[in-house]
């Protein structure tokens, strides 16, 4: 299993560039060696049947001509005829012989061939081995047996052709190859550079946590440019639950005001924000007089028209620059930041109290309702978010005991009163 | 020797095609019983397409029957005047009388070493409308056209 899984396993894990590069080769093989092998073949047997008809031709004419001069047993005209196979250049080596196997003439191109010449039987053959072709005749002269004749062929020619053969086949693959590739590159280029793309951008959005939407889109309508737009999709719609994901985690559904883990947050920023440049900030609390009451005799629904429009209110009061959320329940805050004295929140917060004592038209209904308002500003009260929290709570606390519809600034000495009076 | 060369010189000419007997091909001897017993093998092979049959003649009438004659060395004017009479006529004369070349003998056998050799009257046979093979002239050790 592990063997067979050696060369798959390795494939799987090429980059597609590598595999389509594969994938044409194989391709371009597969479809060159049975072409090559069936011409290369046919090639072969064509040349090899001419060889030897050539051969067989040439042994015929030899035999014709010689047929007298055997008859007469003239060896000079028949080394004669012998002799004229020199100018064809394939011709190793041959004989005539007369009956009782003597040789009336003989040819030999080189005296370093080896190899007598066999006897040749009686009868016409042809035989051939890889490097000879030898052709017997019987020499005729009138219907009678005058002697017989034996030609020696080499198959050089045979093989030069084919290896000629074989050259112009490897020299037109390598063309077809090197014509092929810069194809192939571009086809490569086209499916993987997109793909390439695809992969930079979904690494850059794991790694950045970026999801915003590309600078331009794939705009092909294959299957890349398809999954290119789903990827794109898919990240408008990590977007958009982002989006609403921080909407449930900083604001209340109610109002649309930022919620208590925002305010937090932004109190934080806020204090440090006063170490950092020396500046003074302030916390308000505004708890709303009588919510209850509302809420108990007109519903739910009034009750939360109510807080909208009471959210409405304080963010029309207040600076674009401060800070409104809603905590919870009744209770409202407002983060001021980059103040000089606690005069401007005091106006803030005294504007706070009217607008929110006039009667609200909500739902038909006419609502009063007041606010107790607790101020704490860092660094004068407090020098961390959770003591300037403590200190506004305590402050809006001393303006609800005050009789309420009235705000309060934190003031150590109201902690002691607190915690001296009953 | 001399028989299978009198055979290959029947293989290796033309008649003209008026004359010859159907199926037979005659060929005379004139001359001693040696030779005769010698020629006697060829009895019934082929040539060129018909049967070779063998007579042995003593004058020059006889003589206008056969395809091919053979005088044998010795005959001396008897030999002579057989070619004489068959000047002209298509057949085809041999000799291996070297003195009977003058008097009108198209082949004549002549020894040469340890082989035959044979020279070719190419006048005679032209009158005579028989044709030899550019194979047999080839081998011919000389040929005279006069």
């Amino acid at each position: 299993m592990k063997a067979d899984c050696r060369f798959m396993c390795w494939f799987t894990n090429q980059p597609i560039q590598n595999k389509l590069t594969l994938i044409n080769v194989l391709v371009v093989l597969v479809a060159l060696l049975p072409v090559v092998g069936i011409t290369l073949s046919y090639e072969y047997f064509a040349i090899r049947r001419a060889s030897l008809q050539e051969a067989e031709v040439q042994a015929n004419i030899i035999r014709d001509n010689i047929a007298a001069a055997t008859a007469f047993h003239d060896r000079k005209a028949a080394a004669e005829i012998l002799d004229s196979l020199g100018a064809s250049p394939s011709v190793l080596q041959a004989a005539v012989l007369l009956q009782h196997d003597e040789v009336l003439a003989r040819f030999v191109r080189d005296e370093g061939i080896t190899g007598e010449l066999e006897k040749p039987e009686n009868g016409d053959a042809t035989y051939y081995d890889a490097s000879r072709i030898r052709v017997n005749r019987v020499i005729h002269l009138g219907g009678n047996v005058v002697g017989r004749l034996a030609i020696e062929t080499s198959t050089q020619p045979l093989q030069e052709r084919i290896g000629l053969y074989l050259a112009v086949n490897f020299l037109s693959t390598l063309l077809g190859f090197a014509i092929a590739l810069p194809l192939a590159k571009w086809l490569k280029e086209s499916i993987t550079g997109p793909l390439q793309v695809l992969m930079e951008r979904a690494h850059h959005v794991t790694t950045h946590h970026d999801y915003s939407p590309p600078k331009e889109a794939n705009a092909s309508n294959d299957e890349i440019g398809r999954l290119s737009r789903a990827f794109d999709s898919m990240l408008s719609g990590i977007r958009q639950r982002d989006v609403k994901l921080s909407q449930m985690a900083y604001y209340d559904n109610v109002t649309g005001l930022a919620n208590r883990h925002y305010f937090v947050e932004r109190l934080q920023q806020a204090v440090a924000a006063t170490k950092r440049y020396g500046t003074r900030c302030c916390v308000m609390f505004i708890d709303l007089d009588d919510f209850k009451a509302v809420n108990d005799t007109l519903g739910h629904d009034v009750g939360d028209a109510l807080l909208r429009e009471v959210a409405r209110r304080l963010s029309l009061v207040s600076r674009d620059t401060d800070f409104v959320c809603r905590l919870g329940g009744d209770e409202f805050a407002l983060i001021v930041e980059d103040i000089k004295n606690l005069t401007g929140p005091a106006v803030l917060a005294q504007k706070v109290i009217s607008s929110l004592s006039e009667t609200l038209p909500v739902d038909g209904h006419q609502v009063t309702v007041g606010a107790s308002i607790g101020i704490a500003a860092c660094p004068d009260h407090a020098t961390e978010a959770a003591g300037l929290l403590r200190a506004a709570d305590i402050a809006m606390y001393m303006a609800k005991e005050q009789g309420k519809n009235c705000f309060r600034t934190y003031d150590h000495h109201l902690t002691e009163g607190r915690s001296t009076s009953p | 020797m001399k028989a299978a060369y009198l055979y290959n010189f029947a293989q290796l000419t033309e008649w003209p095609q008026a004359v010859g007997r159907e199926g037979e091909f005659v060929l005379c001897i004139a001359g001693q019983s040696g030779i005769i017993n010698a020629v006697a093998e060829l009895q019934g092979r082929g040539v060129q397409g018909r049967r070779l049959r063998l007579i042995s003649i003593t004058s020059a009438t006889d003589a206008e029957r056969c395809d091919m004659l053979f005088v044998e060395e010795g005959l001396g004017k008897r030999g002579s005047r057989m070619a004489g009479a068959l000047r002209g006529k298509p057949v085809l004369t041999v000799t291996d009388d070297s003195r009977l070349g003058d008097d009108g003998v198209m082949l004549v056998i002549v020894p040469d070493g340890r082989r035959l050799a044979f020279e070719v009257n190419l006048a005679l046979a032209r009158q005579a409308k028989i044709k030899f093979s550019s194979k047999l002239l080839r081998l011919a050790s000389r040929v005279s056209d006069e």
